[in-house]
């Protein structure tokens, strides 16, 4: 009798329940059909001018997302709605589908192609780092800082900065990793870290904003690739990305690709040398 | 998402280390928040107007806004003023203040329940304030304030993984960090749920037996 009483509660629960995996299931079918009949893509940006850039009314401008806006009206969804994510979350939301795609200069790196997919590169830079005024430390690469166990760095958690940094050398108790690349500026300019890292399009930027006397750039930093950002994708959603590549390259051809990007500082040129093969064969 | 004892093997040791980290953060902020609540409580009910006015309102604006914007205030404000704090420091000095506001409120109900003719009392044994509070107004007002300050120090425990804000690795913050770099959230956030789950249980079963014990005798 309890046992029936029990399972006549439950079961609309558990309707409802397998209602819900029934529809996400065929939600998630083809998401570019969804986009277009919703008439929006919801993108993770970082919010890391000239990369991406959320102005004060919410729209969402920089490098990224603009050449994301003009592939994705090709591809017949007019707008994008932003979502501000850190660098070592987007990943996770890609993967949870909290966004449908990750337009905000996320570097190819094989790590990150284990878990998701990229479109062909969009955005090529070099790195850089800000120090006090006349870089006391003599800091030049990532080498330098492993070197002197005195000196400490701070980069965004999960970026490829830190992974640079750990990979030549630098102990992770060196590495203080900042919440949002202003305050990570904050942090140098009262010298509770000794270096920033970050793109080199990004730390210039900053400090222009910034415009601090007793800051100086070092870009770019020798010894690290140049990273090359891709529009990122969940990795079942391969026919969205063959979609996208198409609409990118187009745009490439015609022209219009470089009319984008270069006003924000990025060489079309670098990014035209490069292929995601490069990065991730196969991904 | 599939289980993987492999992450769990590769993040415990640094989430062990937060876990001291947040211990530390507790307990010292818990001994400020008890010194300054008891000093404050003192204060707002001095005599003097003004000195109680103001020291009242202070502690409410204090305990009106969030701990957060206190935290960021303290770590990255105040260097602006020429006051320089650590992380930890920045963060533990946060937690202490904060929660002074609440346990001044304790210490005051505390004293205030004090029946007034023990206050008569010392008066006419002619005492200094300082006897006063010494000798007969703090050993009667202290067990009953014993249940409710345990359950600050817990509350208090809960609040420390706002110290990531300002780039204390404690353990919550250890586990974020490994998260972002190896994309693994599910072993770090669940055993930071069970890490806390491990302090705070045995410490809520702690605080109900102290309160057990300094249970009110009945009104005679």
């Amino acid at each position: 009798m309890l046992k029936n009483k029990f399972s006549k509660a439950i079961a609309p629960i558990m309707l409802g329940v397998m209602a819900l995996t029934i529809s996400s299931g065929s939600v998630f079918a083809d998401t570019l059909e969804k986009l277009r009949k919703q008439g929006y893509a919801t993108v993770a940006v970082a919010n890391e001018p000239p990369y991406s850039d959320i102005k004060g009314d919410g729209y969402v401008s920089g490098a990224a997302p603009d050449v994301a806006r003009a592939v994705m009206k090709k591809l017949g969804v007019p707008e994008l709605k932003a979502k501000v994510v850190s660098y070592g979350s987007m990943i996770p939301a890609l993967m949870a589908r909290r966004v449908d795609m990750a337009t905000s200069g996320l570097y190819i790196k094989p790590k990150r192609c284990e878990s998701i997919i990229y479109s062909e590169p969009d955005l090529c830079g070099a790195e850089a780092f800000a120090v006090a005024k006349g870089n006391p430390f003599n800091i030049k690469t990532y080498e330098d800082i492993g070197k002197n166990p005195k000196v400490t760095m701070t980069t965004c958690a999960g970026c490829a900065e830190e992974a640079y940094a750990l990979e030549r050398g630098v102990s992770p108790d060196q590495i203080k990793v900042f919440t949002d690349p202003p305050s990570g500026i904050k942090m140098l300019q009262q010298g509770r870290v000794n270096v920033f890292a970050l793109s080199g399009l990004g730390t210039k930027n900053l400090l222009e904003k910034m415009n601090d006397p007793n800051l100086e750039l070092v870009m770019p930093v020798t010894g690290v690739p140049m990273g090359c950002a891709g529009a990122a994708f969940n990795s079942e959603d391969t026919a969205f990305r063959a979609a996208y590549d198409k609409a990118l390259k187009e745009l490439k051809e015609s022209g219009e690709f470089a009319k984008i990007i270069e006003p924000y500082g990025f060489s079309t040129a670098a990014t035209l040398s490069v292929k995601r093969d490069d990065f991730c064969p196969g991904n | 998402m599939e289980w993987s004892w492999t992450v769990v093997l590769d993040v415990m040791p640094k989430m062990l280390a937060g876990l001291v980290i947040t211990i530390q953060a507790t307990f010292i902020g818990a001994i400020l928040a008890y010194v300054l609540g008891l000093m404050l409580a003192i204060l707002k009910m001095s005599k003097s107007k003004p000195l109680a006015f103001s020291v009242y309102w202070s502690s409410e604006f204090v305990r009106r806004t969030p701990l957060l914007v206190q935290l960021y205030f303290l770590f990255y404000v105040l260097p602006d003023f020429g006051i320089f704090l650590e992380p930890f420091t920045a963060g533990v000095l946060g937690l202490g203040i904060h929660f002074s506001t609440y346990t001044s409120e304790v210490f005051r109900a505390g004293i205030e329940n004090v029946p007034k003719g023990q206050w008569e009392a010392a008066k006419s044994l002619n005492y200094t304030p300082y006897q006063t509070m010494r000798y007969v107004i703090l050993p009667q007002a202290i067990p009953p304030m014993i249940p409710p300050l345990a359950n600050y120090l817990i509350t208090m425990f809960k609040e420390t993984p706002l110290l990531a804000a300002i780039t204390v690795v404690e353990l919550f913050n250890a586990a974020n960090i490994y998260s972002n770099s190896n994309y693994k959230y599910l072993e770090p956030m669940t055993l930071v749920g069970v890490f806390f789950l491990l302090v705070s249980v045995p410490a809520a079963i702690a605080a109900n037996r102290l309160e057990q014990k300094f249970k009110p005798e009945e009104v005679r």
